[in-house]
């Protein structure tokens, strides 16, 4: 018997104008162009592999194949493998992670919310004590290299000087500890100008993401302002314009059913108004609505699928490749898992209590302790440390694709699992269903033969 | 055989997502499931 059998997460994609294939190997994501001998010797498996490795001319070959994890030595168990580096990432003390919701007040009234209408609550003084308090606890017992926070909400904005006046205060403590550290800021973008903006990104806030759900008369009827007729699309589009240059900007279209065939316009409007021109600091994407909690049951016969998404997010991609914009990354790149599954992150409520995950968010019986106690391994916790899909769930140990999704989306298996019985790809990623096309597109749009003048 | 995207290697090539390279948190589809964690970078991966 040889040394070599074929990697399990191989993917081949045959060129008929070349008569070559392309591998993509999930584990290393690798990607290479393979001659048809290779390819048939793969093919055949161990055997095939044999006559590769008796031949002395092809020593070479099979050492570039194992780098590229193509092929993997015979008792190598990949699944143990994958186990393993997922738990590395899961339980890595590199980073602290915290989303801090800075309050649940919000001056919107989104039609897909799924925050629900809890009384809105502002973190005041003494949640900065908390956390700081929390922050140095954990660094002197983890030894974290880095902390990242997200400034959530509600509108976080509504509450800028906690984010102001904590950020201050969590620089001054990373600089004794020597820990690097990150921020983000989601935001509806109807408070944000130019001062905010600077004054964010002094304070280490790298980027913000604002929601922009279609030209106006879409973006404005799924997105209004609460309790007035203003415009939030053309507030969001001037504040944009006010602070691109000062802080790069992501902006997440999110699309269903309903919306998705005015994303052209969109684009078209971004474009009239010199916002997605050539602009570095500039990015978009679309997301998908989803029934996250009863809050937002009303949008569900609405939603796409995990199919429909797909499609939509191939055709979104040629729109702005065909447009002139090279997405520059428009390849995977394998994922760990999300950081809710992780003891290193969490989600602090305004009141001082800790979720998993932002789906949580006002959601008092997921409440899993407080930024003022000791975080003990309760129930509610375990469910989230615990998350094993290797394990757990047989469709990923079978997926080919495991090493770029990580099992998806850690709230949706663990809460929503009784979804996952009727649709068996609602957790996957658009790479499982399209992963030639997404191939074909990012070889196409590297060549430059998808782009038309802008 | 020709390497069209180089392979990462081992458990120390993967590159590192939290901070402000994380290929997940800002582009439109790098990253698998950027729809899940918002495009915000929640994401982790290996690194040792």
């Amino acid at each position: 018997m040889g040394q070599f059998k074929p990697s399990d997460y191989n993917h081949f994609i045959y060129i008929e104008e070349e008569d070559k294939y392309l591998i993509y190997n999930a584990i290393s994501n690798g990607l290479a162009k393979l001659e048809p001998e290779i390819f048939n010797r793969l093919k055949e498996g161990v055997k095939g592999l044999e006559t590769l490795e008796q031949d002395p001319g092809k020593k070479d070959l099979l050492q570039r194949l194992s780098d590229g994890n193509i092929i993997v030595d015979n008792d190598f168990d990949e699944i143990d493998f994958l186990r393993t580096r997922f738990n590395m990432g899961k339980f890595s003390q590199k980073t602290l992670s915290l989303t801090i919701v800075t309050t649940a007040d919000c001056n919107m009234a989104c039609v897909y919310c799924y925050q629900g209408t809890q009384t809105p609550a502002y973190a005041g003084k003494n949640l900065q004590d908390s956390i700081l308090k929390f922050v140095e606890e954990r660094i002197k017992s983890m030894g974290y290299k880095s902390l990242y926070v997200t400034w959530y909400g509600g509108e976080p904005l509504l509450n800028k000087d906690f984010i102001f006046s904590l950020s201050k205060k969590i620089l001054k403590l990373c600089k004794p500890h020597n820990l690097l550290y990150g921020a983000m800021v989601v935001t509806n973008g109807t408070i944000m100008n130019k001062a905010i903006a600077k004054k964010l990104k002094g304070l280490k806030v790298g980027r913000m993401q604002i929601t922009i759900d279609g030209p106006q008369a879409i973006h404005d009827r799924r997105r209004p302002i609460k309790n007035s007729k203003k415009s939030s699309y053309k507030l969001i589009l001037e504040n944009v314009k006010r602070v691109l240059g000062i802080l790069p900007v992501q902006i997440r279209i999110n699309v269903d059913k309903t919306n998705f065939s005015n994303t052209l316009e969109l684009l078209e409007n971004l474009e009239r108004n010199g916002i997605l021109n050539n602009n570095k600091d500039l990015n978009v994407y679309i997301g998908y609505t989803r029934e996250w909690t009863t809050n937002c049951k009303n949008i569900s016969h609405n939603c796409f699928s995990m199919k429909e998404f797909s499609v939509a997010e191939i055709e979104f991609q040629k729109m702005l490749i065909a447009r002139g914009y090279s997405l520059g990354n428009l390849y995977l790149s394998p994922t760990g898992t999300c950081v809710s599954v992780s003891p290193h992150g969490y989600v602090i409520e305004p009141g001082g209590e800790l979720h998993k995950c932002w789906s949580d968010v006002g959601n008092k019986e997921a409440y899993l302790g407080h930024v003022d106690k000791p975080v003990t391994f309760n129930k509610k916790l375990l469910k989230w440390l615990s998350f094993d899909p290797l394990m757990q769930m047989p469709e990923c140990r079978a997926c080919k694709l495991f090493p770029v999704c990580g099992g998806g989306c850690p709230y949706v298996a663990i809460k929503q699992s009784n979804i996952l019985k009727d649709d068996k790809e609602y957790n996957c990623t658009p790479w499982k269903l399209f992963m030639e096309e997404k191939i074909q597109l990012f070889l196409k749009d590297k060549a430059g033969q998808l782009k038309s003048k802008i | 055989m020709e390497w069209i995207i180089q392979p990462l290697n081992g458990f120390n090539e993967v590159a590192a997502v939290i901070f402000s390279d994380c290929p997940s948190a800002f582009s439109t589809t790098s990253c698998a499931w950027y729809s899940e964690c918002n495009g915000t970078g929640r994401m982790i991966i290996v690194q040792t």
